[in-house]
């Protein structure tokens, strides 16, 4: 039993700041733009959450603040793959060495040389104060931002599918000239799919140093974001989807951690990749999984 | 004006205006930083190129990014993105070192051995990559970034396995015989010494080796194959998409696997030779990435348009940058990482590089006027 709530505990607290990522993602391969990138703003959101939460103690301000921040950073992405048509992957990929350069340099700048960033507050758990820590239940003492992960998942399936909005955004990524027929502002609606992958990317970040570690250290937080698109693509490119590759990962790593304290522990190192392995399969079991149609065209109108 | 605007379609303009473009951006950066950028580049550039000695290890550290960048411009002819480089590196030093400690022959089948263990590393990477991508459709990046990962496990697992008592750092260095360096004999080098003294201090390093004569024989051998021969062809009628494979009879299957392995391939050859050629010729535990094939390789690739002569040149280039801001850190205060804005925003200009065709479009039209 206290291995079942172990396990719950931790696949919560690490698929958390993935699921943020992952609908950042998702939306923004819903309206036809590759946003490579967000690992690059997950890793900038790490440190600006953790840096603001540091000096103003406040993880509520550094957690939005994070969030601002890499969607105004994300508009970079927007420019280069909506106004000027460029290559998604490519600009994704300058994403990814821009957003954690400036954050290394200001990391070095601000923390005199550190590359790390010094402890931090972090989020409550919810269960604090009427749990103790000695008690199995204590596995259960979940930090806000899960709940909030979840809750940004059901709320983005909701926008989606039931909204005019979601429509929009999933008749641009499938047939941008159709959309564009009807009056949709097409590059309006990739700008805005963009800068909400930037936001939650953002607070991917932040979850990672509010509640799952709670300082920023380069090492830890990148490569995430890849994670993340992986879950994206085995979710088949919903929310909802992605939210349950993103609990898959998350209970994967919580059988390393739990195996790694078992007799096993010898061969910890190849149960740390069996995460990446299992997804790998996953993909390879869910079959050709079909992104929407445009995915990475850049959308022109066609002069007739 | 004719001039610009044919000059402004040539590719080598936009690797040209991307790199002036990031400097820029970047000497803007450091007068925020409240750094003088001129005293900061010439104090990069003296840290690099000023002495022999820097020049060879410059030339030496370059090895393994130019190798990379091919690896990456390689599967970048066929339009895959090989994120996976990383991974097929980590590969190649894994098997290499492995092959390089069980084995110890005479050198003449010792080096051909270590670096065909270490093509094989990565070319089974890369071979798992393209498959997948080729028969399941799986996106190549998201493959090549979980290859990448159990990689890196599986080299760190076989490190811990030698050394279970003695630290987590260290594997056995690899033969002697697997060495590549290069040693001239004792009375060479004090002629050497007296009669050209910049040479020999070229040569004195311990880490000069020949790898950066195979990197530039890779480099003109991807010419000559994509140029002339007619896989080279096929592989890039491959990267303009399914139908015009199918159309031309060709397997695309086939295609695509045979560019990441081949990828891989190069790669994995990268890893070898970092093994072989330099200190301390053996692995150790990886906390995480190093970067060598995704950030740097990757990088160079892109800003050299997936071109292979730029690649070398343009590995030339960062490795100096890398190096000479690595050395200036303690002198002058700049943290290194500045160098990836540079990158990042070089990239970003090379991917706007749409723009320079039909720039030169509109200025044509404008002086038809």
């Amino acid at each position: 039993m206290e291995i079942i709530l172990f396990i719950l505990g931790i696949t919560l607290m690490y698929s958390s700041p993935l699921i943020f990522t992952a609908l950042g993602g998702m939306l923004s391969e819903r309206s036809a733009v590759v946003n490579i990138g967000v690992d690059g703003l997950m890793t900038l959101g790490a440190f600006i959450g953790a840096t603001i939460s540091y000096f103003t103690g406040n993880v509520w301000i550094a957690f939005i603040s994070a969030g601002l921040i890499c969607m105004g950073v994300s508009v970079l992405h927007g420019i280069g793959t909506v106004t000027c048509k460029a290559n998604h992957t490519v600009i994704g990929v300058a994403m990814n060495f821009f957003a954690p350069g400036v954050a290394l340099v200001a990391c070095d700048l601000i923390f005199d040389g550190a590359s790390s960033t010094p402890s931090c507050p972090s989020f409550p758990g919810i269960l604090d104060g009427i749990v103790s820590p000695d008690s199995p239940l204590y596995y259960l003492n979940i930090k806000i931002p899960v709940l909030l992960a979840i809750a940004a998942a059901i709320l983005v399936h909701i926008m989606l599918y039931k909204t005019k909005l979601g429509l929009h955004i999933r008749a641009v990524g499938e047939h941008p000239d159709a959309a564009d027929a009807v009056g949709i502002n097409v590059n309006k609606i990739k700008y805005i799919c963009v800068l909400l992958s930037g936001l939650f990317a953002g607070l991917g970040g932040a979850t990672m140093t509010l509640s799952v570690v709670s300082q920023f250290s380069f090492l830890v937080v990148i490569g995430n974001g890849f994670i993340a698109l992986g879950a994206v693509m085995l979710g088949k490119w919903t929310p909802l989807g992605s939210l349950w590759s993103c609990l898959l990962f998350g209970f994967m790593q919580s059988l390393v951690v739990l195996l790694g304290g078992t007799g096993l522990s010898n061969y910890t190192m190849l149960l740390s990749a069996l995460p990446f392995v299992v997804m790998l399969t996953a993909l390879v079991i869910v079959g050709n999984s079909e992104d929407p149609k445009t995915n990475g065209l850049p959308y022109v109108r066609s002069y007739r | 004006m004719q001039v610009l605007i044919k000059s402004l379609r040539k590719p080598v303009v936009a690797t040209i205006m991307s790199l002036l473009l990031g400097f820029l951006v970047t000497a803007i950066v450091l007068v925020c930083l409240g750094n003088n950028p001129i005293e900061v580049f010439a104090a990069w550039c003296s840290r690099s190129l000023s002495q022999p000695k820097y020049i060879s290890n410059v030339l030496i550290q370059s090895t393994p990014l130019i190798l990379l960048a091919l690896g990456v411009s390689f599967a970048f002819k066929s339009g895959l993105i090989n994120i996976g480089a990383e991974g097929q590196f980590i590969a190649g030093t894994l098997t290499a070192t492995i092959v390089g400690c069980v084995c110890n022959f005479h050198p003449v089948i010792q080096i051909p051995l270590v670096i065909i263990a270490g093509i094989l590393g990565g070319l089974l990477c890369g071979l798992i990559e393209g498959y997948l991508k080729a028969r399941f459709g799986i996106n190549e990046i998201v493959s090549g970034i979980m290859v990448n990962w159990t990689m890196l496990y599986v080299s760190n697992f076989f490190v811990s396995l030698e050394y279970v008592d003695e630290g987590p750092s260290i594997v056995h260095r690899v033969n002697e015989s697997s060495f590549i360096n290069l040693t001239l004999p004792e009375g060479v080098m004090q002629n050497l010494q007296t009669n050209v003294p910049w040479l020999y201090d070229f040569l004195a390093k311990p880490d000069v080796n020949f790898g950066f004569l195979i990197a530039i024989a890779v480099a003109i051998a991807m010419v000559w194959f994509f140029k002339k021969t007619t896989m080279g062809y096929e592989l890039k009628v491959a990267g303009l998409g399914k139908p015009n494979c199918e159309i031309a009879g060709m397997s695309v299957v086939k295609k695509i696997t045979l560019s990441l392995t081949i990828a891989g391939a190069i790669c994995g050859l990268a890893g070898a030779l970092v093994v072989m050629g330099m200190e301390p010729h053996k692995m150790s535990q990886l906390a995480a990435f190093q970067g060598n094939g995704f950030t740097r390789g990757m990088s160079i690739s892109f800003i050299a348009a997936g071109s292979p002569i730029a690649s070398v040149f343009l590995g030339i280039i960062f490795s100096a940058l890398f190096y000479g801001a690595e050395s200036a850190q303690s002198q002058l205060g700049v943290p290194t990482d500045i160098v990836n804005i540079t990158i990042g925003i070089s990239i970003f200009c090379m991917a706007l590089v749409v723009i320079f065709p039909r720039l030169a479009d509109k200025l044509e039209q404008r002086r038809k006027k």
